[in-house]
């Protein structure tokens, strides 16, 4: 394939036109086709939570209801369903999702669920963090959960804040951008989580974003059908703690903030590096199915001694 | 709250006026420093702004987390030439301080609950290095089950640590503490670290008017700081975190403890000195009408003020109530605090934190032994557990508290020995016979 | 003065009180790893003993001695550092196999 110089072209090459939430900026399209099954939201949600504590406007709300549908499609049992969430705004999702929940302190999601998994091989867990809890205060876990492969998909709702406690910049903060301990823009380079990802030996990897829901459905789906350590990074809003500073305080304009700077996978494979630059890939970008997954390994080889 | 906090700034004024002639550098500080309204959070990190240490590692954490952010704001508006290093967590920042200080700097930082948990492996090793620093610390109950308000249970769980523990009951006092623990744990005599605790929101985000002294004379009073033993020093290379075997240990846990000790006389010296030059004196322990007191309540931190003014109440209708606040956990000021329970008839000491399987809560149990050389002539003692995970303590349960040492004193033997204040429900049938907590009657 | 981080296997009487101690376990001499003797590790195993008539001074053993025992002067090995060596046999095996000038010799041999 040719490979286009200039963005109108990529517009017409996208394999999915029409596509009615594509232009050359929002370059955020799915690569899968959606399923419009119906869901009862209220049959996932323990309604007597309701409303959420998130700010209005939240794109940990989006997330939520992107794994609600995930899980919907996949139409598994909501008893085999084990939520582990950490501490942050993120965290607050195993109050509210009508699962087997875990809410444990900040950073210690990981091994929490491998003890889960462990002691429950046939769970489905599914593990919700911030960019915070995931990547700073628990990154080792993060490294170490990728490396094992485990068995479960790990959420990172990267909103590029500490949201919860009022806005310090964090390991996805941009550089420059302002937070409560960077009044003078922040000077810390950021973690590339999809990268250190596939590094470390995940062997799902998929980005999205807020701005197109379907598509973080998509993505979360497919973590949860693969086998093995799946990590779907979710770039989200903080429109209260990150947007007010640096980019706007209303929540749509984060939103498209975001989404302008998505690219989908399929797209940027046609990109070139100056058309990539300030662009961020979403889409799988990593889905091998080669690496023995940790539970079943263990129980193998547990079987195997036994013997 | 109000009344409690209106108390203690009067009380302070008071002392500072009543006693000695006004020293040369007291005038010269009256006349630049500002009364200004600030929360606990504020106060601290102005105090810190003031100090200016060289090294501020941090990890946000409510409530404290104001602390670190107003140290950033300092430092960009070159207020403060302090390097603010925001690390990836607690256990990082207390590492981040131990290398510094080790390195030669003065270092501070602050933190809460679930964060103090998480610094707990380099809280040891930061006290057994005897390394001087200071942490600020917002008491939060810890998790589980998880709650965002205050208790004493995170800095009770440290007080074996070998830090040594402030704990405030004011704004006013949460700065002035700070300022005087550079001092004291930097001391030669001491060279430990310190902790200034001062309740989650009650204090650190509740605003209040305080004396915000000029910065020259904090200056001043803290001094530039020195140390004998420094990493990358040529002239005289050394060592840190070695192991040590069996026959040294001991000794070096006993280096520890001198430092504890005589850290009871630098508090009690640099409290003076503070007073001297500010007009506001500290010493280990702060009594309220305890001189002819023959019942009291002996408590730390911020609800002493409620306690005080439900004393005053008691006072006023002829009982001579009292109350007797520890500002130190670490050192434990065990004869100075005996001192004014031995002439008392019945005691309640107050415990803000809780210690499932334990004879009662750790204030308690240090009291209580401290007065088993005096069981002949100790008075009643009993504990009350209160404001668990920011559980509000009314002046009605302070009454009532009261009101079971009076009866406790009449030979009652139906007060329970223990008791959670305010719990909903019958409390546990037999939760450890009450007559094992009697302390023999003293003498009538 | 400090431990030094080494077991002295000395008498009560001759260590110092805490009060002659540094605070915080701080050591403040440089260089003293020399006072912790391991040569007594080799146990029943191997010694080393060098040649010096047959070493044509490569100086392989003393680059890949782990304990740096090659005692040298002037630039040239003169002798094995008993009370530090390990005996595990590395500088053995790493002298040229022409020259050979190390072999090792059971302990038990020099009781
Ligand atoms: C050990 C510990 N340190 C600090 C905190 C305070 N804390 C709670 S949430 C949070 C940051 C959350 O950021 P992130 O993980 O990005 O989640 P978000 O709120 O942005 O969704 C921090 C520092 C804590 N709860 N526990
Ligand atoms: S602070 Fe930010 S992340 Fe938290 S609920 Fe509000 S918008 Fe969402
Ligand atoms: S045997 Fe090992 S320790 Fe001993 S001298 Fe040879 S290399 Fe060094
Ligand atoms: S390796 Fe052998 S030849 Fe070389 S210096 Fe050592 S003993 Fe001599
Ligand atoms: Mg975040």
């Amino acid at each position: 394939m040719s490979r286009p110089t200039k963005i109108e072209n990529i517009r017409r090459e996208c394999p999915l036109q029409p596509c009615t939430n594509f232009s050359a900026e929002e370059a955020s399209c799915t690569a899968a086709p959606w399923d419009n099954r119906r869901v009862d939201y209220p049959d996932y949600l323990r309604n007597d939570k309701m409303p959420t504590q998130w700010c209005s406007g939240c794109g940990a709300g989006l997330v939520m209801k992107a794994l609600i549908r995930a899980v919907n499609e996949l139409q598994w049992d909501k008893n085999k369903v084990a939520i582990v969430s950490g501490i942050g705004c993120s965290g607050r999702m195993s109050s509210y999702l009508d699962f087997n929940t875990l809410h444990t302190p900040h950073g210690r999601t990981l091994p929490f669920a491998t003890g889960l998994k462990l002691a429950k091989p046939d769970a489905h867990v599914i593990i919700v963090t911030g960019d915070g809890d995931a990547l700073a205060i628990g990154g080792n876990h993060f490294l170490h959960a990728c490396r094992r492969n485990i068995d479960s998909t790990l959420i990172i709702i990267n909103n590029f804040i500490y949201g919860l406690t009022g806005g310090q910049f964090s390991p996805t903060t941009p550089v420059g951008s302002y937070a409560e301990t960077s009044p003078d823009g922040s000077l810390e380079p950021t973690f590339d989580t999809v990268n250190v990802a596939i590094a470390a030996g995940a062997t799902y990897v998929a980005r999205s974003a807020v701005s197109n829901p379907r598509h973080v459905t998509e993505m979360i789906k497919g973590g949860l059908a693969h086998s093995g350590m799946s990590v779907v990074e979710a770039l989200s809003n903080c429109h209260i703690n990150f947007g007010r500073r640096n980019v706007s305080g209303k929540p749509e304009e984060l939103i498209a903030w975001i989404s302008r700077q998505t690219v989908s996978h399929d797209i940027a494979r046609y990109m070139d590096e100056e058309q990539l630059k300030g662009r961020v890939v979403v889409g799988v970008l990593h889905h091998v199915e080669t690496r023995p997954e940790y539970v079943a390994n263990y129980y193998e080889k547990a079987a195997a001694i036994r013997n | 709250m109000t009344a409690s906090r209106r108390r203690s700034k009067t009380k302070n004024e008071v002392r500072g006026m009543s006693t000695q002639s006004v020293p040369q550098d007291r005038a010269d500080s009256d006349r630049s420093r500002k009364e200004v309204v600030l929360s606990g959070n504020m106060a601290v990190a102005h105090a810190l702004r003031q100090v200016d240490p060289h090294v501020f590692p941090g990890y946000p954490i409510t409530p404290s987390t104001k602390i670190m952010e107003m140290v950033a704001s300092f430092i960009a508006n070159g207020e403060m030439q302090c390097e603010l290093v925001a690390v990836e967590s607690e256990h990082s920042a207390l590492s981040v301080a131990v290398g510094a200080a080790a390195a030669g700097a003065r270092v501070a930082s602050a933190t809460s609950s679930q964060g103090l948990a998480f610094m707990w492996e380099m809280l040891y090793i930061a006290a057994g290095s005897q390394l001087p620093m200071v942490l600020a610390v917002g008491n939060r109950a810890l998790s589980a089950p998880i709650n965002g308000f205050s208790d004493h249970g995170e800095a009770m769980g440290a007080r074996d640590s070998g830090w040594l523990q402030f704990h405030s009951e004011s704004v006013q006092e949460t700065y002035d503490n700070i300022v005087q623990a550079f001092r004291i744990g930097e001391d030669r005599r001491v060279r430990l670290p310190v902790m200034v605790c001062l309740d989650g929101f009650v204090l650190t985000h509740t605003s209040e008017n305080i004396f915000l002294e000029n910065d020259e004379a904090i200056r001043n009073f803290v001094r530039p700081y020195r140390t004998e033993y420094t990493l990358l020093n040529p002239d005289r290379p050394v060592s840190y975190g070695l192991g040590d075997p069996p026959e040294f240990y001991m000794e070096h846990k006993m280096r520890q403890q001198a430092g504890m000790e005589r850290a009871l006389q630098v508090i009690e010296e640099v409290g003076a000195e503070f007073g001297r030059c500010f007009g506001r004196h500290y010493g280990l322990l702060d009594p309220y009408r305890m001189e002819d007191a023959e019942v009291a309540i002996v408590i730390l931190g911020s609800e002493a003020g409620r306690v005080k003014n439900v004393v005053d109440e008691l006072r006023a209708s002829g009982k001579k109530a009292g109350v007797l606040r520890i500002r130190f956990v670490r050192p434990f000021p065990d004869e100075q605090i005996v001192k004014h329970l031995l002439p008392l008839r019945a005691v309640a000491v107050m415990d803000r934190s809780y210690a499932p399987g334990a004879v009662g809560a750790p204030v308690f149990q240090e009291i209580r032994s401290s007065l088993y050389e005096y069981r002949g002539g100790a008075p009643h003692v009993i504990n009350r557990i209160y404001g668990l995970g920011g559980r509000e303590l009314r002046a009605a349960d302070v009454r009532t508290i009261f009101s079971e040492l009076d009866s406790l004193r009449a030979g009652n033997e139906s007060v329970p020995a223990i008791r959670l204040v305010g719990l909903r429900g019958e409390p546990l049938p037999n939760w450890r016979d009450q007559q094992a907590f009697k302390m023999p009657v003293g003498q009538s | 003065m400090s431990s030094g981080g080494f077991s002295t296997e000395k008498p009560d009487a001759e260590l110092p009180p805490w009060q002659e101690m540094l605070p915080g376990s701080v050591l403040d001499q440089a260089g003293n790893s020399v006072h912790r003797k391991t040569g007594f590790w080799r146990g029943g195993g191997r010694r080393p003993l060098l040649d010096l008539k047959l070493c044509v001074q490569c100086l392989h053993c003393w680059i890949s001695c782990p304990d740096a025992c090659f005692i040298l002067s002037d630039g040239k090995v003169i002798g094995i550092d008993y009370d530090h060596c390990k005996g595990c046999g590395i500088c053995s095996r790493e002298c040229p196999p022409m020259v050979n000038a190390i072999v090792l010799i059971d302990e038990g041999r020099f009781r």
